[in-house]
């Protein structure tokens, strides 16, 4: 087997300037941070169109 | 025809011209008058998912018909500025939204919580009552005009409204008749 992601077999050092989460991992993360922003914005959106019943102090 | 509707079936209705069938706005809030049981005006928002509130609203005058699917209008000149619509249109007051108010009576007995608002539609719309949130459970509704007082947190309303609570709108109907009466009023 050779090498796999800067693991060397039979050294069990972790690689100094090896990052902990993978390029795709941050990408999934970025991913869904960007779902839940879209999401908010449609909810607040659509929280805010709801109407209200206004009571005036009209006497009419 | 005469419809019986809540105000909540009132919200994002379509407004449509009777002149083209151009459906140019939604109903977003509606604006009435608690002493006379008359409906004033509507402001509105864009069509569309995404659309936010429209500038200008319609005031009851220039209201064609409601019905139960769609408000009819004239033609889109029916709408106005806020600055050209009475005050109460154009410039609604704020902190007066009745959904959630408490219902209590003069003797201070909490009846409930208001829902929505009944109203009686079809060439102009007329405010029949008050959908309300029983203490005990379930959902009850009220005459108009019942409420001594209204604000953005309570409606204060006559000890004999706890008599007139009907559990429907057909009860409503015949309740809001008997009450007038009762108050002197028909």
């Amino acid at each position: 087997m050779g090498p796999w992601l800067g693991y060397v077999p039979g050294d069990q050092r972790r690689p100094k300037n090896r990052s902990l989460m993978s390029t795709t991992t941050w990408f999934i993360l970025l991913l869904v941070v960007l779902l839940l922003a879209v999401a908010a914005f449609v909810l607040i959106r659509r929280l805010r169109r709801r109407g209200g019943v206004i009571a005036s102090r009209d006497k009419r | 025809m005469k419809v019986l509707l809540t105000a909540a079936q009132l919200s994002r209705l379509p407004v449509v011209t009777v002149q083209d069938g151009e459906d140019v706005a939604e109903v977003r809030d509606v604006i009435y008058s608690p002493e006379a049981g008359s409906l004033i005006g509507l402001t509105l928002n864009k069509r569309g998912f995404f659309a936010g509130r429209l500038r200008e609203v319609l005031p009851a005058d220039a209201i064609h018909a409601i019905g139960r699917d769609a408000v009819m209008i004239p033609d889109e000149s029916s709408l106005a500025e806020p600055g050209n619509a009475p005050d109460a249109v154009g410039q609604p007051p704020s902190g007066r939204n009745v959904i959630g108010n408490d219902v209590l009576t003069e003797g201070g007995v909490r009846l409930g919580t208001v829902r929505d608002l009944a109203l009686v539609v079809g060439s102009r719309g007329e405010v029949v009552g008050y959908q309300i949130d029983k203490v005990g459970g379930g959902e009850g509704y009220i005459p108009l005009p019942a409420q001594l007082a209204v604000s953005g947190v309570a409606l204060v309303v006559p000890n004999a409204t706890e008599d007139f609570v009907r559990d429907d709108l057909v009860g409503l109907g015949a309740a809001v008749d008997e009450f007038r009466t009762l108050l002197g009023l028909a």
